[in-house]
Formats: structure tokens, C-alpha cells, sequence
């Protein structure tokens, strides 16, 4: 899905994991740190 | 950093992350949610249901560091905004008398209005969000707003909020 979506010029960010309501404060920091470097330093 | 969108697609979790990053680096960060289920909260190991900002304690966010030196700043703070109750303090803050607001929670007209509205929760997230946003000891607000087909809506309502006033 993310490479035909990046393909047609929009930007896409790979995540780590799948939301669920079991996310707890380890996942939440794993995620933080993936959208600090792939969406807020771009 | 205000995240936008229509349900589902999450905006909870990211701006939980968001402000947990943020908080970790170094930053004072208040984040507020004003999804219907607080599941911002359960996933911040909290219990509370407040519309004022409560401390979130996690490993890493206490005595981290940026740039190599210590930082003080950083907090973390999470609150679940209660469009009702954020309503009745907007209404209280520039109520006449003090017995004014009291007749008005009472109104059957004012508690249809105040609680089904549409649109009330977008114009109260961003009231709260002017109110906590002038705390100068917060470096970051993060907003995770009501589910919204047209997520421009909710920047329209600036306008409209910011006229009221």
C-alpha cells in the first residue's frame, strides 16, 4: 500500500505497529520516536 | 501541533506519541484529546476523566536531556476536554453576576445547546486550546480533535470562535 501511495507523490510514513486499544506508554514512546524521524525532521 | 482527521484513523495515538517524543526530548507538553473514549488517557496510564491538564509520570520524560544538559522543563500533561463543562466555564467567566450562570446551568434551553450543538466540541477544544496556549511555561500543545469528515472545519471555527470574542 505505502509504496503505490509514495508512487503517486504522497508522502507516507512507515509505522512500527498497528493501533490497537492495547497500545500502552513503551509503544507510544516506540511510535514517537519513528514519527520524529520519519515525519517531523523531513 | 493539532491532529486532524475523521475517526478512526488515529489521531489519538498519534498525538499521544507525539507529546510522549516531546516530552522525552526535553519539552513542556500539554496534550488534549476530546475523543469521547479516553483512550489517550489509558494509553498514558491514566485514570482520570478532568478537563484540566493532569501530570503524566513515565520512564525517560523526568530528568531527560537536550544537547547534552540537563533539562528542568520537561513535563508531560494530558487532559481529556469536556465540552460541556468547558461551555459552563466559558458562560461563568463572563456571566453579569454570580448567580447568572447558575440560572443558565439550570435552563433547559442552555443544557440542549451546550451539550448538542453542532459543532460545540470543535469551538471548545479551541477555546481550551487558546487557554492553555497562553501558559508560557509550555513549550508544545498537542490537540487531537473530534472526528471530522472535512478536517478544514475545525480550522474554519477559528474564525468564528476568535469573532465571538
Amino acid at each position: 500500500m505505502t509504496p503505490r501511495f509514495a508512487d503517486t507523490g504522497v508522502m507516507t510514513v512507515n509505522l512500527p505497529m498497528m493501533f490497537t486499544t492495547a497500545i500502552g506508554p513503551a509503544e507510544l514512546k516506540k511510535l514517537g520516536r519513528v514519527l520524529d524521524a520519519e515525519l517531523l525532521d523531513r | 501541533m493539532i491532529c486532524l482527521g475523521p475517526g478512526g484513523v488515529g489521531k489519538t495515538t498519534i498525538s499521544a506519541a507525539l507529546a510522549v517524543r516531546a516530552a522525552t526530548l526535553g519539552c513542556a507538553v500539554d496534550v488534549m484529546t476530546v475523543d469521547p473514549a479516553p483512550r489517550l488517557l489509558d494509553a498514558l496510564g491514566l485514570a482520570a476523566d478532568s478537563s484540566e491538564p493532569v501530570e503524566v509520570h513515565l520512564d525517560g520524560i523526568r530528568h531527560s536531556r537536550r544537547g547534552g544538559g540537563a533539562t528542568s522543563r520537561a513535563r508531560l500533561r494530558a487532559l481529556r476536554l469536556d465540552p460541556k463543562r468547558t461551555f459552563d466555564s466559558i458562560i461563568a467567566r463572563y456571566a453579569l453576576s454570580d448567580a447568572a450562570p447558575r440560572r443558565d446551568f439550570r435552563n433547559r434551553i442552555y443544557r440542549n445547546l451546550s451539550g448538542a450543538l453542532a459543532g460545540v466540541g470543535d469551538y471548545m477544544a479551541m477555546e481550551k486550546l487558546l487557554e492553555l496556549a497562553a501558559n508560557p511555561d509550555t513549550d508544545l500543545l498537542v490537540l487531537d480533535t473530534p472526528p471530522a469528515t472535512e478536517a478544514i472545519d475545525f480550522l474554519r471555527r477559528r474564525r468564528g470562535a476568535c469573532s465571538n470574542y
